[in-house]
């Protein structure tokens, strides 16, 4: 997996209280397995907050558990885990036998709460747990948890795979144990055979902070005793299926537990939450807009300035000197008798229809009484993104209604002709922006690491020759890091028979000369009202240089886009330099042709869909599935897969390519507006299959955060 | 590596750090900016705290700067004091703002959008209660305060609330001198059982000289006093 932060956004997760909502059996309370629930080993009926996003870090019997949950829906919970065993080793005795003092497990989870709490009827959930790959902690349950008064929550059901291992009392047909394809497929044919054993437990809650629990486990710990794929295991010792302990909840995000289990042992858990759908401040505590400047009745006839020498220059300097007072910058104005439009460019509010907002508040302030329509038009990189048009007299009548009001009065346009008859702004093309700082490059839950980074220093520079027209590049020199280290002997499926597109890409890794991340030159435009365009060329990325092209079609109200991409690469050399190397490589040829057609879809409930079809860097043809769940702050958590023509085998360990995203907004951490954000990507294995170029700018993203579908979610902002 | 060179490139990367970045772009240096702030600050702490006589001299200082109406601010819950200037008007709606741009406004005296405090009042109805606190007069009458969730969606926040007169007196602020003010309160319910209670001062022209306001359950109380 790859991570790209900014160095200071490290640690700002899960600084939010927890809001309880009033849905059906919700817990504050993470079990050892870091999902919801308020027993220790086993899982019950219960769901945590709907949008939390939780860490728990849980400790017993050798084993490190670290897992990342997020309640999807009120009733639907996905996990992630990330476990470590100490002195754990498959085959152990045997040549094939694993090479690592710890083993690094990754594990998959879904729960889903059937029936809701009833008066008298209990909720009732379904969940799999490890359901994807080797199954090292694969296991299916139907639970049942009732409350009973407002203190003591009974839990009870059956479970299969390791939940129906200790204690059976039935079997219903057989559980295999081989892993399907090269790992990292659902194993389907597992869930719900073998033998079935009940578990049950109880919580109680003692106040507001303290619960204690007590269960009686089904799990015979196989693996960990040496009855599984390590005969020489003994992580622990199981003297008893009873499990008992308590939580305390420090504070709205932290809770911590303890507990005695197996008859023998102590376990440990600390667990972080964080509200996705709350803020630390909610509004933001950014400095307060100009207010609205209300014209004197009958002023707006007045047209004398038109004739004025030089009055639209200087109105167009005072306009561009407010804007940037607010944080924008004006990019382009045309002034008319009773219109004006405005082309801006917004590097500051992350929330748009507050930098529309804020925008029109500064044309009131600065244009003579006569001018009564203001068109204002966002911009990436030059080209018109997207246009509201609206009334000045709206803007002064509704500066103190509610914001719906003023929403029903503006027209949301494409603005692709927004630079017609003007030029831009001196000053603003050309024009040079550069930075320098630091970088981090991280790769984390690997199953050979926990942990893989690159640190160090980076120049990037974007120079804009003219709107829509860009040429950039990112420097970088590596101090300190790790990416480059040699696998770690483990066996897996290994990397399968494609061609090594991405699979080598830890030569590019490897030494500390300054390497080019980038050198491209881009042009944006517009093809019509609805179409957008992008042509890149250069060294688009480390790895690969080449030209890629790109059309979108997105009208302002629509739920839907298409888009099309094709790319025509070459690998460069992997000293990142200005080389390209052979496309030719022992497995084959890298083709130079990839692209695909992509389909978005906003949901409107908060979910949204993408779906990528066409032909993929190691010459695979497929498709990429992707669901978010996007929240209103710029929070986003989803999930995607890839699969293409290639079979499980040729694609080597993982089987096919899939992942979690998470977007991490920084306006929402430090609670004033900002366009900077964090994408934390866990992917599995790197591997050929399934590979896209990764290309800076792509059209979808631009564009989008300003067209109605999006700036109408948010409208509140509109008055902040 | 050597360890030396090791230590070597970890300083040199500490020291990027430090100088975290730099650049020509707009909100380069926020971001950072922003974090180190966000350590040692309390979030939304803008205006200070005032001793009194420090307070007097500011006000003073104030009447003395500006021809605008001017109102003294202090938001309970912080201890932050601040002296407001109407900087806007917009037919029955005041905008008062303070040197470091955070405003209320107000109508009829009635506080109703603040700005840059976080947790805002984006926008409210208050004209029934306005009415009846203007006019001097008891009875009842419905507010609704307007405020952005976590998602930036509105959210309103209605109340039920009953408008009492209390006595009269006589009061001097800044350059208003000996006033007869009547006492008036507001007592508002809202849904959920909780509740919040307003006082004003208001003179015989219906003006509110001086109040103290509800501004929602993050903020809490604010004091205004007209000073001219």
């Amino acid at each position: 997996m790859r991570v790209r932060y900014s160095a200071a956004m490290i640690g700002t997760l899960a600084l939010v209280p927890v809001t309880a909502t009033p849905e059906s059996l919700v817990t504050s309370s993470k079990n050892m397995y870091g999902t919801p629930g308020g027993l220790i080993d086993m899982p019950t009926a219960e769901m945590a907050p709907d949008g939390e996003l939780a860490t728990t870090v849980s400790h017993s019997g050798n084993t490190t558990k670290t897992t990342l949950t997020f309640q999807v829906m009120p009733r639907l919970t996905g996990s992630f885990r990330y476990s470590a065993l100490s002195d754990y080793r498959p085959d152990r005795g045997l040549p094939t036998a694993y090479p690592n003092a710890t083993y690094y497990d990754r594990s998959f989870d879904l729960r889903y709460q059937l029936i809701e709490e009833g008066q008298y009827r209990p909720g009732v959930a379904v969940g799999l747990r490890d359901l994807i790959g080797t199954g090292l902690y694969s296991g299916e349950y139907v639970v049942a948890t009732k409350t009973i008064g407002s203190r003591l929550r009974v839990t009870g059901g059956v479970g299969w795979g390791r939940l129906g291992s200790y204690n059976s009392f039935t079997t219903m047909g057989t559980r295999p144990s081989d892993t399907i394809g090269s790992g990292g497929i659902p194993t389907y044919d597992r869930w719900f055979r073998g033998p079935v054993a009940a578990f049950g437990g109880v919580s109680f809650q003692a106040n507001d902070r303290l619960s204690f629990k007590a269960e009686y486990s089904s799990d015979a710990y196989v693996e960990e005793t040496g009855g599984g794929q390590d005969p020489g295991a003994n992580l622990l010792t199981r003297k008893s299926p009873w499990n008992f302990g308590f939580d305390y909840q420090v504070n709205r995000a932290v809770s911590v537990g303890a507990y005695y289990m197996h008859g023998s042992t102590f376990g440990v858990k600390v667990s972080l939450a964080t509200d996705l759908k709350g803020a630390p401040v909610p509004g933001g505590q950014e400095t307060a807009p100009l207010p609205v400047a209300v014209r004197p009745k009958f002023s707006a006839r007045d047209l004398g300035w038109t004739v004025e020498p030089g009055k639209t220059d200087a109105v167009q300097k005072d306009v561009a000197g407010a804007m940037a007072k607010e944080g924008m910058v004006l990019e382009g104005m045309k002034l008319e008798g009773n219109r004006v439009r405005v082309v801006l460019r917004n590097p500051r509010y992350d929330i748009e229809a507050q930098g529309f907002g804020r925008a029109a508040r500064v044309l009131t302030r600065n244009l003579p009484d006569s001018v009564e329509e203001f068109t204002i038009v966002q911009t990436y990189k030059g080209m018109p993104t997207g246009a509201v048009t609206m009334t000045r007299s709206d803007v002064e009548a509704l500066e103190n209604a509610p914001a719906g009001n003023m929403l029903s009065r503006v027209a949301f346009s494409g603005g692709a002709g927004a630079w017609d008859g003007i030029n831009p702004v001196p000053g603003t093309y050309p024009r040079l922006s550069w930075s320098l700082g630091p970088f981090a490059k991280l790769s984390v839950f690997d199953p050979d690491n926990p942990v893989k980074a690159d640190a160090g220093l980076m120049l990037k520079g974007d120079y804009h020759i003219a709107p829509g027209w860009v040429a950039s590049g990112a420097v970088s020199v590596k101090l300190v890091g790790n990416l480059d280290a040699a696998p770690s002997g483990r066996t897996g499926a290994g990397p399968g028979t494609l061609p090594p597109v991405r699979s080598d890409s830890r030569l590019y890794a490897m030494g500390n000369d300054p390497k080019i991340e980038y050198l491209t030159l881009a042009h944006y435009g517009r093809l019509g009202e609805d179409w957008y365009s992008r042509v890149t060329a250069g060294y688009l990325e480390p790895m690969y240089g080449g030209v890629s092209g790109e059309v979108l079609w997105k009208p302002t109200s629509s739920r839907l886009a298409i888009g099309a991409e094709v790319n025509v690469v070459r690998p460069r050399d992997y000293d990142m330099l200005f080389g390209l190397r052979s496309p030719v490589t022992p497995m084959g040829r890298i083709p130079e042709v990839n692209g695909h057609v992509s389909a978005y879809y906003d949901f409107g409930n908060g979910f949204h869909g993408q779906l990528d079809m066409g032909r993929y860097l190691a010459g695979d043809w497929g498709a990429t599935v992707a669901l978010d769940r996007e929240f209103g702050n710029g929070w986003r958590v989803g999930a995607y897969v890839t699969k293409t023509n290639v079979s499980s085998a040729a694609f080597g360990e993982g089987s096919f390519d899939k992942g979690i995203r998470i977007t991490l907004p920084l306006s929402w951490s430090i609670g004033t507006p900002s366009k900077k954000k964090n994408d934390v990507v866990i992917q599995s294995l790197t591997r050929n299959g399934g590979a896209r170029v990764s290309v800076n700018g792509r059209l979808y993203e631009a564009v989008r955060s300003t067209h109605q579908t999006d700036v109408a979610k948010t409208w509140g902002r509109f008055w902040r | 590596m050597t360890v030396l060179r090791k230590i070597a490139r970890l300083a040199a990367l500490a020291a990027v750090a430090a100088l975290a970045g730099c650049g020509n772009e707009t909100d380069q240096g926020l971001v950072y900016k922003s974090v180190l702030q966000g350590l040692s600050q309390n979030s939304g702490q803008t205006m200070s705290a005032m001793a009194p006589e420090q307070t007097a001299a500011a006000v003073q200082a104030s009447l003395a700067q500006t021809d605008l109406p001017l109102a003294l601010a202090v938001v309970e819950k912080r201890q932050a004091t601040a002296i407001l200037a109407n900087i806007e008007t917009n037919g029955a709606y005041r905008t008062w703002g303070t040197s470091d741009r955070r405003t209320v406004t107000t109508a009829q005296g009635l506080v109703t959008a603040t700005r840059g405090l976080g947790n805002d009042i984006m926008s409210s109805s208050v004209s029934q209660v306005a009415a009846l606190v203007t006019g001097r007069k008891a009875g009842t009458g419905r507010r609704v305060m307007r405020y952005l969730d976590g998602e930036n969606h509105t959210v309103e926040i209605a109340s039920d609330c009953r408008i009492a007169r209390g006595g009269q007196k006589r009061v001097s602020s800044g350059t208003i001198q000996n006033v007869l003010v009547t006492e008036m309160s507001e007592i508002c319910s809202m849904s959920g059982g909780k509740s919040f209670s307003n006082s004003y001062l208001v003179d015989g022209r219906g003006r509110v000289l001086a109040s103290r306001q509800w501004l929602g359950e993050a903020n809490g109380y604010i004091a205004l006093q007209l000073l001219r």
